[in-house]
């Protein structure tokens, strides 16, 4: 039961009654305890619903005063008469006659969804199949790739999370998430508006980055010329192939590397195994390889960059299995938790195979300093396994459940295991997207775990 | 299975967003605290909702799939705004969602039992609720108007409120006798 004192804050939190600091601290509360999201539910019910009601009351007494405010959704009758009813089944038939009958924005398409990888949508007003028509409207891409073919021959490729508002055949706006151009001549002056730029394209290949809340747009020429309008001052800058550049605010002109940012994330499933599988978190954990401001200390990165080896990243994750009894184990599973990292073109990075190694013999004792930095000494390794990440795809949970992986944890001398993560595949273009996993520091989603299942032992 | 004709589609929407409403109305006034605002968010919704409703999968709960449509709605309302941000989190937002889903069944019952209840509401209870939700006052102005401190009129509110909920509770189990 939540206290009077928090009933009345919620019933203010709805009434828009509580100050930014109280908002906060009510806010704490809620995610901590259940029982008063439950409470806020029932009460937001009543709350909605009484609005609607008393708004309906007063429309029949045929108050004047309430015209000022929009008031009568379509819905907002009551389901329980029949009028009611009547109405709704009118407004959805008329509305459903235009959507089934002609088909949004028939007419007026300049654009086609050409094709998607991992693709999963959230609620845009524009069709999302492969190969629709697209027309004025806005498209919301959570999860994947898709490319657009604009009817002036202009290419996007959309990397998710983004949302992309399409105008015409050469005019669109990146709200947040990044955009890859391929610009024929045909549609030289090709526009991409953003919160804080307008990117003008001069026949090339480049890729505009927006970071939805601050709207800083980070703007890289792969190929050719474009030009960067800041949206606020008018300030224009020109930049060409391998420069990039940076506008937030008073920030702009430099063709510089930007800071970026980790995007926020949803706390995932937790880890569902049995009874009588071992869960455990890693001792210690880090990842090697660092370019400025491009690093994280709550994500391990992987990365297999095409030309310099010192941005290549590798994960290391330690584990003590001393409380395991090696013998018993009968199987063993590791599991990983990808997740956006904002750094790097997911269309500059293919279909991505990943392997976990063990290090066996002399292994040289290192800990998390090591992180952002090298790995001391280059001990033994066996592979133990391997997965796949799509094209596109940033998160999700991904594992290795191998006979090799039961086998080294069985066999291996110490209790201290320590393991290697890689991505095998290397970035088609440079400027790839880094991969990254949820270290034990990370304040959401699950560390690193090693599931160990064993046969029962009679003592 | 044959497909459903445009009729069937239509009658289908219709019950399935009339059993919904309320629950989605729900989401979007605690996420959105200016009546005005919720209700053109409320419109989007159901806009979306028969727009998209070629793509809902039967198998799931509907009010899940309003839900989950209607999130993306406020989210695209605080992007529009700028300057107001997100008064939930989105996490919080998904664990209202849920909540809402598993702990509001029986919707035309329980409109109808808060129907009844306003109307079994004192004369002083019912012109506090005439002024909060028909003329959309805030505490500031009620107390003004009733020449008595917010922080009372916030407690009033907070009673007729509880009076109103054990009401509904009280007429569901009846109904369910």
């Amino acid at each position: 039961m939540i206290s009077k004192e928090k009933q009345m804050e919620l019933d203010r939190l709805l009434d828009g009654d509580l100050s930014k600091e109280e908002q906060k601290r009510i806010q704490v509360v809620l995610e901590r305890d259940p029982e008063a999201i439950d409470w806020l539910a029932d009460r937001a019910w009543m709350h909605a619903n009484l609005h609607k009601s008393m708004q309906r009351r007063g429309l029949k007494a045929g108050a004047e005063r309430i015209s000022k405010e929009k008031v009568v959704s379509f819905f907002g009758m009551s389901a329980k008469t029949l009028r009611g009813t009547l109405a709704i089944a009118a407004v959805l038939a008329l509305m459903l006659t235009l959507i089934f009958k002609k088909g949004p924005l028939a007419d007026s398409s300049f654009a086609t969804l050409e094709e998607t990888h991992a693709a999963l949508w959230e609620s845009g007003d524009l069709p999302t199949s492969n190969g629709s028509r697209l027309g004025q409207g806005t498209l919301r891409l959570a999860e994947g790739l898709a490319t657009l073919k604009f009817d002036s021959g202009a290419e996007v490729i959309l990397e998710a999370p983004a949302t992309l508002e399409l105008f015409d055949s050469m005019n669109c706006r990146l709200a947040a998430g990044t955009a890859v151009s391929d610009i024929p001549d045909s549609a030289l002056g090709f526009r991409i508006k953003t919160p804080t730029a307008d990117v003008v394209d001069y026949g090339t290949r480049f890729a505009v980055s927006v970071f939805e809340g601050t709207g800083e747009t980070h703007t890289q020429v792969i190929e050719g010329k474009v030009q960067v309008e800041d949206a606020k001052s008018g300030e224009v800058v020109e930049l060409t192939t391998g420069q990039r550049n940076t506008v937030l605010g008073e920030t702009f002109g430099k063709p510089t590397e930007g800071e970026n940012q980790e995007p926020s994330t949803l706390p995932a499933k937790p880890i569902k195994h049995g009874p009588e599988w071992t869960l455990l978190e890693p001792v210690k954990d880090a990842y090697t390889g660092y370019v400025k401001s491009h690093n994280s200390n709550t994500l391990l990165l992987v990365k297999n960059a095409l030309e310099s080896e010192t941005i290549t990243r590798i994960a290391y994750i330690g584990f003590d299995i001393s409380e395991v009894l090696q013998e018993t184990i009968e199987e063993a599973e590791l599991l990983l938790h990808f997740t956006p990292t904002g750094w790097g073109l997911a269309s500059h990075v293919t279909d991505s195979q990943f392997s976990v190694y063990g290090m066996v013999s002399d292994v040289p004792k290192w800990d998390e300093s090591i992180l952002h930095g090298k790995f001391p000494g280059k001990p033994d390794t066996v592979h133990l396994g391997s997965f796949h990440i799509p094209q596109g795809v940033q998160k999700g949970r991904f594992q290795i459940k191998t006979e090799a992986l039961t086998e080294f944890l069985r066999d291996h001398t110490n209790s201290e295991i320590s393991f290697k993560v890689v991505r095998d595949t290397v970035e088609s273009e440079n400027g790839g997207l880094v991969h990254g996993f949820a270290s034990r520091r990370h304040p959401v989603l699950p560390p690193p775990t090693l599931a160990i299942r064993q046969i029962k032992v009679i003592q | 299975m044959t497909e459903p004709t445009e009729m069937e589609a239509r009658e289908r929407l219709t019950l399935l967003w009339i059993e919904a409403e309320p629950v989605v109305r729900a989401f979007v006034f605690a996420s959105i605290q200016c009546f005005a605002d919720a209700e053109d968010v409320v419109q989007k919704v159901a806009l979306t909702v028969a727009r998209r409703f070629d793509e809902y999968d039967e198998k799931r709960p509907f009010q899940a799939w309003a839900l989950w449509l209607a999130k993306s709605r406020v989210i695209d309302h605080y992007r529009v705004k700028g300057r107001e941000k997100l008064v939930f989190s989105e996490p919080l937002l998904e664990g209202l969602a849920q909540s809402l889903v598993t702990r509001q069944p029986a919707q035309t019952a329980r409109a109808a039992a808060l129907e009844s209840c306003i109307e079994k509401l004192p004369a002083k209870s019912r012109k506090l609720m005439k002024l909060r939700y028909e003329d959309g006052a805030s505490a500031k102005e009620m107390a003004e108007i009733l020449k008595s401190s917010a922080a009372s009129v916030r407690v009033l509110l907070h009673r007729v409120r509880n009076m109103l909920a054990d009401c509904i509770n009280l007429e569901l189990r009846k109904e369910a006798q």
